[in-house]
């Protein structure tokens, strides 16, 4: 009973939403508004979940003293604090998200501002130092795939230039180059010819002719774009849309049932 | 050969620092770029431009601070472009984390298009209360041409309280207007309510004049009651100009902007909004009945609504586009981050997107075609640094391989 | 700018170098800081929960239609107020989790509510909203006046085509099959090169942000707010 009720809930909810796509004439089309709406209000209530897990560890942790407990007294002084100013915002404007209380210190908007957003965004400003250091530790052009890789990379990063695209397109002419000497010297002729002939063309064109090159770089990123990398992306799209959809039929005949395990 | 070695394996905190370096020097420098604008990006600029003014279009915050350099641009340009364009903003949001950043986008949107047109606006009012004052003096005129003819008294007195009753009326439009700059619906109840109270007023100061005059000289009071309905139409069409500068020069929530707030439950209220949007988003954010909205009288659904964007750094504009664009034909427009951009270049090809802003070049371009350079435009220099310094790592680092790559083979 | 400004601006700045630090190494000010975005989030969606669905959601429509209900004897304000419990106790039942698995199980219902519908939507979203579309937009006419349209509608067929058949491991891939997922993962390369150019560009512009609030609004609007005061 206790398996087999969500189970067969998860098939009436799926099942009714499918018919309802087709007969979308009344009673149906009320009808599942309305378990729109209510799935949206359980939505609100699955965004209060983890406060209490988040609760008990940090409780625990400052309790007992164990190691770190001052980064959890740091962790509920921040949520209780914030949920302070929530509320003091909340019922002086009516509502939380007033503009207003930008302008005191403590009001809602001033901490998302200043305490929330720089926290969001530098955590994923860091990020830009890792992919330097990964592209370049990654990124070698040992094998004919990677080599692909990087030169569609190379390309549409001069693409998205708005200077230095002369340097930048020479730089990658000159990784050509070099790529087909080594190529040619680790006995892969024919590979190594192409890359380097490749190259020196690339360096040749773009030094006679700097002003057109300028000018079509971004027409070069945008049709790799919107040619082979759209036709790879579509079979991807393709591809994981078909898994989409056999696994929503697994879950509505229950043929899978982790989520309903996980309690 | 170290040196070589060394090429193919540099510690990452100097990589680091090249980073910080290429990232802040030209930002330190204003470095003038010009700008070739891709299609994606034309054609979302066409699609927002081609609209009719008065055409609602909304903007789903789906991004939050993570996203707030490449997508707060977007919302920022947009907005501008849409004010100039008198369309009506809806705004609504599937990330709280981010829908403050939509808020502030919107609000402060309005508030410059407002004190950019406060000239236009203040000239408009004052010239509509010189016509009321212009009135005002016609109608005394009458009462004491009135008054004369028929061997009335009319005081001082009755002028001074005319006098009163005008600039109290006009005080009070005026105290209204400042007080409540932001929500204008409740200006217009004021104005009304003032013009209500002079309507009262006026109409007790007529008996007063009238008095016993009635019974003894009905003309007289005729004469009085004709200036009074003709004043009346003045005072009507004052109002009436005020709405019309306000229409024309300042932008007003709840009439030219709404912001619904934050619904949990992506898919669901994607779906939902097709068939009526007030089922979720029965009060707008700051508990206003969403009915009692000027702007949101005559929308329920995507029917009413001409182009919507979503501004994203997840897969909100695919549920956009499967559910609100397949099901109910909703013209969609995406401005996402650069991450999530190539994924969308499909939906853009199918033509399920009408257009296409893809991270921060995205949003310069967008910028440059409505001419207000932005946080985007000033954010290129150091991002093609940046690139640069990407490009000449990767191949540094693949050259240097090569190297040693033959050199251990002729060693071996 | 006013005070609030300034002093926001300064724990901003102070909150944003204390992160930048760990790229030297892991140390307390980060630890700080990552424990501090923990809990301020948190609170953020409690605090947005409880405005934006249990006060407008259920609290404010149920109230409406109550008063409707009270000042006309309207039958659907009685009836839409009530039937709100519905929802509020499946909302409770999901809350139970707090609680371990003992009476958690109770989750499990509006848990399977949800997971239904959306898979449900999931199917004919993703045909009506994915699958066709991108099906047909992919069949194209292979000779036109135009090269270059020749060109990139033969490559889009092609590249969609070989794709697919790449992700197909059903039969090991050899032969004929082997040689098709060959220019499949050709295209592949390309697209995932492609995307991490645009990756770049997206995570620099994260830096570009948070440096240019660095040195503009907090080095440059400090020096512009003292030179106010003197």
């Amino acid at each position: 009973m206790k398996r087999t009720l969500p189970l067969i809930i998860t098939f009436l909810a799926g099942v009714f939403v499918v018919v309802t796509f087709f007969i979308p004439r009344e009673p149906f089309g009320s009808l599942e508004q309305r378990m729109l709406v209510w799935a949206s209000i359980l939505g609100g209530f699955t965004l209060l979940l983890g406060i209490d897990s988040l609760i008990k560890h940090h409780g625990r942790k400052l309790a007992r003293r164990e190691k770190d407990w001052f980064y959890s007294l740091v962790t509920l002084l921040g949520l209780f604090g914030t949920l302070a100013a929530g509320i003091v915002t909340w019922a002086k404007y009516g509502t939380p998200l007033e503009l207003a209380s930008l302008n005191e210190v403590g009001g809602f908007f001033w901490v998302y501002k200043w305490v929330m957003v720089p926290l969001q965004g530098t955590m994923f400003a860091l990020l830009a130092f890792f992919i330097a250091s990964a592209a370049y530790r990654a990124f070698r052009a040992r094998t004919f795939d990677a080599t692909l890789l990087l030169i569609a990379a190379i390309l549409v990063m001069i693409g998205r230039l708005s200077m230095g695209v002369i340097p930048a397109t020479l730089v990658l002419a000159v990784l050509l180059v070099a790529a087909g000497i080594h190529r040619l010297l680790i006995r892969k002729p024919v590979f190594g010819a192409v890359l380097a002939v490749a190259g020196v063309g690339l360096g040749a064109l773009v030094l006679a002719f700097p002003q057109d090159a300028i000018r079509l770089a971004p027409q070069v990123q945008e049709w790799l774009m919107s040619v082979p990398q759209t036709a790879a992306r579509r079979g991807i799209l393709i591809g994981v849309t078909l898994g989409t959809i056999a696994m929503s039929i697994r879950i509505i005949l229950g043929i899978e049932r982790t989520y309903i395990s996980s309690t | 050969m170290k040196f070589i070695k060394w090429l193919t394996n540099i510690d990452r905190r100097i990589i680091f620092l090249l980073m910080i370096g290429a990232v802040l020097v030209p930002m330190l420098f204003t470095i003038p770029i010009p700008f070739e604008v891709g299609e994606p990006v034309q054609n979302a600029f066409n699609a927002i431009d081609t609209l009719k003014p008065g055409s609602v279009i909304m903007l789903s915050v789906d991004y939050d601070a993570t996203s707030y350099p490449e997508c707060q641009p977007m919302i920022v340009a947009i907005t501008d472009h849409a004010f100039r364009k008198d369309l009506r903003i809806i705004l609504l949001g599937h990330i709280p984390t981010g829908l403050p950043l939509g808020q502030e986008a919107l609000e402060r949107g309005a508030a410059e298009y407002n004190q950019n047109h406060k000239a236009e606006y203040r000239q408009a009012v004052k010239h509509a209360g010189e016509e009321l004052k212009r009135h005002t003096a016609g109608y005394q005129e009458s009462l004491k041409s009135a008054a004369a003819e028929f061997d009335q008294e009319y005081t001082p007195r009755h002028q001074e309280t005319l006098d009163s009753l005008v600039s109290d009326y006009l005080e009070k439009v005026d105290s209204a207007a400042v007080k409540f700059q932001k929500h204008t619906f409740e200006y217009w109840e004021a104005v009304k309510y003032a013009g209500e109270g002079f309507n009262r007023h006026a109409a007790e100061y007529q008996k007063r004049l009238e008095g016993g005059v009635r019974e003894k000289n009905s003309g007289y009071v005729r004469i009085l009651e004709r200036a009074a309905a003709e004043y009346d139409k003045h005072v009507t069409e004052y109002q009436e100009d005020l709405g019309h500068a306000a229409d024309q020069y300042l932008k007003r929530y709840g009439i030219d902007f709404v912001n619904l707030g934050y619904r949990p439950g992506v898919v669901a209220i994607i779906v939902g909004m097709g068939r009526e949007i007030r089922d979720f988003y029965h009060k707008d954010y700051q508990n206003i009945n969403v009915d009692s909205l000027h702007m949101m009288a005559d929308v329920h659904n995507y029917d009413d609504i001409a182009t919507l964007v979503s501004f994203a750094h997840g897969t909100a504009v695919e549920s956009w586009v499967a559910y609100a664009g397949a099901r109910f034909g909703q013209q969609i427009i995406g401005g996402v981050t650069g991450v999530v951009a190539p994924d969308l270049y499909p939906y853009l090809q199918s033509g399920q997107l009408a257009g296409l802003l893809g991270g921060l070049k995205g949003a310069s371009e967008y910028e440059s075609l409505i001419k207000k350079k932005g946080l985007a435009s000033r954010g290129m220099p150091a991002q093609s640094t940046a690139h640069i310094l990407v490009i000449l790592l990767i191949v540094i680092g693949s050259m240097a391989e090569f190297a040693l790559d033959i050199s251990k083979r002729r060693g071996t | 700018m006013n005070l609030p400004t300034i002093l926001g601006i300064w724990i901003a700045a102070t909150l944003t170098i204390a992160i930048f630090s760990f790229l030297y190494r892991d140390n307390p000010l980060y630890k700080f800081a990552e424990h501090l975005y923990v809990g301020v989030s948190a609170a953020y969606w409690v605090i947005f929960a409880a405005k934006f669905t249990m006060q407008d959601m259920l609290v404010s429509v149920f109230a409406d239609n109550w008063q409707a209900f009270l000042e006309t004897g309207s039958r659907t304000g009685f009836w839409e107020a009530w039937i709100l419990v519905i929802p509020t106790a499946l909302g409770f039942l999901m809350l139970t989790r707090w609680f371990g698995p003992k009476v958690g199980w109770l989750s499990r219902w509006p848990i399977a509510f949800t997971i239904g519908l959306g898979a449900g939507l999931g199917i004919t979203g993703s045909i009506q909203g994915i699958l066709l579309p991108q099906v047909q937009a992919t069949i194209l006419p292979l000779w036109t006046p135009d090269l270059w349209v020749i060109v990139a509608n033969i490559l889009l067929f092609v590249g969609v085509i070989s794709s697919i058949i790449y992700f197909y491991f059903s039969r090991p891939h050899k032969g004929l099959l082997g040689g098709v997922s060959r220019v499949g993962i050709t295209f592949i390369m390309v697209s995932f090169g492609a995307a991490f150019g645009y990756t770049v560009m997206s995570r620099v512009s994260l830096l570009i942000g948070r440096l240019y609030f660095l040195v503009y609004d907090w080095i440059v609007g400090t020096v512009d707010f003292f030179k106010s005061l003197l």
